[in-house]
């Protein structure tokens, strides 16, 4: 079901209702039911997949908290295995078998390797991680075993985050589902807020962005270089957009219920440099790799030439999370070289501040820094939303020729920057104005209400109501 | 008590959230309803023209091929005719029926031109979502209200609001209303014919149409289409028009369209690979023609035409 939808807006508004009418003991209960119905929307057989890790993750977390030693450590990594077995299967069984195909046709063996014809469950990637999460968590001995079948089957499954978002652990979410949450107008109002900010990111900004970046990256032989520069400064705002909305009616869906997610996005693109933009983007997967591999490592704690060894394998298995491609991987270790690139030039950077009297012009040097950080990922972009690496090659290659025209697409190009502006003024606003021309959260209840309404008069008049799936939902 | 306290709360921000929404919204549809059909009907807004004014008795009603395929004066000067180029970009068969009934509801014309693309019944979702041309209709035209809501499963819910019928039509508003666009005036000029200039260099070639699924209700409205004329007794023909790259096989529009064209005894002419036309010279792109290439075709179907009557 998706969030962009009327169908998602009947779903959660009889779920709220039936939340709050249903006694606290039997709440957890309509919330999975609800949950296994949302995810059913998509492929309904596949939540036997679920059902199944979940079964097994469940059983490990107990054994896991009785055990000590060897067969501790030998049920975490049935647990692990059982896990990315299946992501493994159904996410890069092709690109392997792919790799093997070439690798032996290079030497000479014509294989017969077959492909997998199964679609891809939705949002594996994000449950297997929550899962994993709490398997780990357990082994250290952070998280107590959940005993309760139905509240451990509700982490996995709650419905606002489990296809593509938050990745939630187990300390923040689980306790939640045993407290007893009263109906707060505060939380209730806050919740739709946020939604409604989500809505307006996707439907105004993601969603009419598509409409131009589609058609210029569908083909990027026969579109201009000035064209393909514009889709790829837009794609970074469509990317955005598209899944921090997201995380937004996540969020904000979970809070009208009185369930307090962690937050995903902090204005990643006003980031000063490509480290901070990685704590501002997909901030629960960022720290999930910082937490389970990158200082299982030895992260910051090793020699220098490891640390930066480190960044560099943790940013390309995260570009693999992400997909299972070599655009995907390059995009991930570019990723990782520019954090390494950063460290090296780390001492460089306050002389060059100092010389160029920067340091005494603050707005400029941060406009400065804002716009070549995100230069840097907008640039990084380009392989993570290219068909294949020959395209991504020659649209980085038109993008310096910088030739041709700016297709317009009639009105398009206009939505999109009414759409992207609009964007920017709240997300400068609140980054540096936050206590100021508050009108959101305006002590006036009319201006308050009148700004929300306009919002969605905005999304009703603006927003795209015929766009298609997030785009992490393929994750 | 405290629950209470809050569901009274919340229900008084909702309350006053839904007014607000209530009256904004309508104060909002009401301004771009004005200014949508304020000006005049005759400048650019083909739909507009069509469902309200056009009086020509030839139609030609079809997609983006019919606006730049079919010369509205060398029609009218060959048939005796007044005539008025109905085509509409990005459009297909729903919004060409839709345009029918608007039609017919304040007249008859003596004569229809239906072209149809060569894959016109396959399934394509964007014959429906293009449809949202025709929400700022919905109101003032109820005899395409049941075409409009095929949209999506929930548009009558959406079409609750005021605003929504102009969605993604805020600035073609402001353009009409303040620079009046160039193309425009000249679909004016040439009674709704839109010439392309331009030649294509480089010609398609592969197998341009992979034949897919057919959508059941795209064939409906086609037979919809042919029989409402037929009630009216308007002399309709069916027109595919020709594309540069070559077909090596019927499709399956092609082929369903023709049997129901013959068994309703509807005149149909099928040019999608006509060879006289596989030259560049002729097109624009792969799927339109330029002005050269529509010349000769207009002559074409003015031939037909006369072959029939």
């Amino acid at each position: 079901m998706l969030f962009n939808s009327i169908q998602f807006l009947i779903f959660f508004i009889t779920v709220v209702t039936a939340f709050y009418l249903t006694p606290f003991k039997w709440r957890w209960l309509l919330l999975l039911v609800a949950s296994c119905y949302f995810y059913m929307a998509y492929i309904p057989v596949y939540i036997l997949i679920l059902a199944f890790t979940i079964t097994i993750d469940y059983f490990v977390g107990i054994y896991l908290e009785r055990t000590k030693g060897r067969v501790k450590k030998l049920l975490l990594i049935v647990s692990i295995l059982s896990n990315i077995g299946i992501l493994g299967f159904y996410k890069y069984y092709n690109f392997i078998a792919g790799i093997i195909s070439a690798l032996l046709g290079h030497v000479g063996y014509r294989s017969n390797i077959p492909f997998s014809h199964f679609i891809l469950p939705i949002g594996l990637s994000f449950h297997t991680f929550q899962a994993l999460s709490y398997i780990i968590e357990v082994y250290r001995g952070n998280q107590k075993a959940e005993k309760h079948f139905g509240i451990y089957a509700l982490y996995v499954m709650f419905f606002p985050q489990m296809v593509a978002g938050p990745i939630e652990r187990p300390q923040n979410i689980i306790y939640q589902f045993y407290e007893r949450r009263k109906f707060d107008a505060g939380n209730v109002s806050s919740g739709l807020t946020l939604m409604l900010r989500g809505f307006f990111k996707k439907l105004v900004v993601a969603d009419r962005i598509a409409i131009y970046v589609n058609v210029v990256y569908k083909d990027p032989v026969g579109s201009d270089g000035k064209t393909i520069l514009v889709a790829t400064i837009l794609f970074a705002f469509q990317i955005y957009c598209d899944f921090s909305g997201y995380s937004d009616i996540a969020i904000g869906a979970a809070r009208v219920l009185g369930f307090k997610l962690v937050t995903n996005f902090n204005r990643p693109y006003l980031a000063r440099n490509v480290s901070e933009f990685w704590k501002r983007w997909h901030i629960s997967l960022t720290t999930w790799f910082r937490d389970y591999l990158y200082i299982p490592m030895g992260g910051n704690k090793v020699k220098l030439p490891m640390v930066y060894f480190n960044l560099f394998f943790v940013f390309t298995v995260s570009g693999l999370w992400h997909g299972a491609s070599w655009n995907f991987v390059i995009w991930g270790a570019l990723n990782g070289f520019y954090l390494i690139f950063l460290k090296l030039t780390k001492k460089f950077w306050p002389v060059f501040f100092r010389i160029t009297y920067l340091d005494k012009l603050p707005w400029l040097k941060i406009s400065l820094q804002i716009i070549v950080t995100t230069s840097f990922i907008t640039i990084s972009w380009v392989f993570f939303r290219a068909n294949n690496l020959s395209d991504a090659l020659i649209i980085l290659k038109k993008i310096v020729a910088f030739n041709g025209v700016v297709m317009r697409a009639e009105y398009q190009l206009f939505y999109c920057f009414i759409g992207i502006l609009i964007l920017l003024i709240y997300e400068v606003k609140t980054e540096y104005f936050n206590r100021k021309f508050s009108l959101f959260n305006s002590s006036n209840i009319f201006i308050r209400n009148l700004s929300l309404v306009l919002v969605v008069i905005t999304i009703v008049l603006l927003g795209v109501f015929d766009g298609g799936q997030f785009i992490y939902f393929q994750f | 008590m405290r629950m209470n306290t809050n569901l009274k709360v919340i229900i008084r921000k909702l309350l006053l959230f839904l007014a607000l929404l209530v009256v904004v919204d309508y104060l909002a549809g009401s301004i771009l309803k004005y200014f949508y059909f304020k000006h005049d009907p005759l400048i650019g807004a083909s739909t507009a023209y069509v469902a309200n004014y056009a009086d020509q008795k030839l139609l030609v009603i079809g997609p983006s091929h019919a606006l730049h395929h079919y010369i509205s004066k060398q029609l009218a000067d060959s048939t005796h005719l007044s005539c008025y180029n109905a085509g509409a970009n990005g459009n297909y068969l729903l919004y060409s029926y839709a345009m029918l009934k608007c039609v017919l509801k304040r007249y008859t014309p003596k004569m229809i031109i239906l072209d149809i693309r060569a894959e016109e019944f396959d399934v394509n979702p964007q014959g429906y979502d293009h449809l949202s041309v025709l929400l700022p209709y919905y109101d003032q035209h109820p005899e395409i209200r049941s075409i409009i809501v095929q949209r999506s499963r929930f548009e009558n819910i959406k079409l609750l609001s005021k605003t929504y019928p102009f969605n993604s039509q805020l600035l073609s508003i402001l353009n009409r209303n303040i620079y009046k666009n160039k193309n425009e005036f000249k679909a004016d000029s040439l009674s709704g014919f839109i010439p392309l200039k331009d030649t294509i260099k480089t010609k398609f070639t592969g197998e341009y149409y992979k034949d897919v699924r057919t959508d059941p209700n795209y064939i409906h409205i086609y037979k919809e289409f042919l029989d409402d004329c037929l009630k009216r007794r308007i002399k309709l023909y069916v027109f595919i028009s020709p594309i540069l790259p070559e077909m090596h096989s019927q499709t399956s529009t092609i082929k369903i369209a023709l049997k129901i064209a013959n068994d309703t005894h509807v005149p149909f002419f099928d040019f999608s690979n006509d060879y006289r036309f596989k030259k560049n010279i002729y097109f624009f792109d792969n799927e339109h023609m330029n002005i050269n290439g529509a010349k000769l075709f207009t002559s074409m179907v003015i031939e037909k035409i006369k072959q029939v009557k």
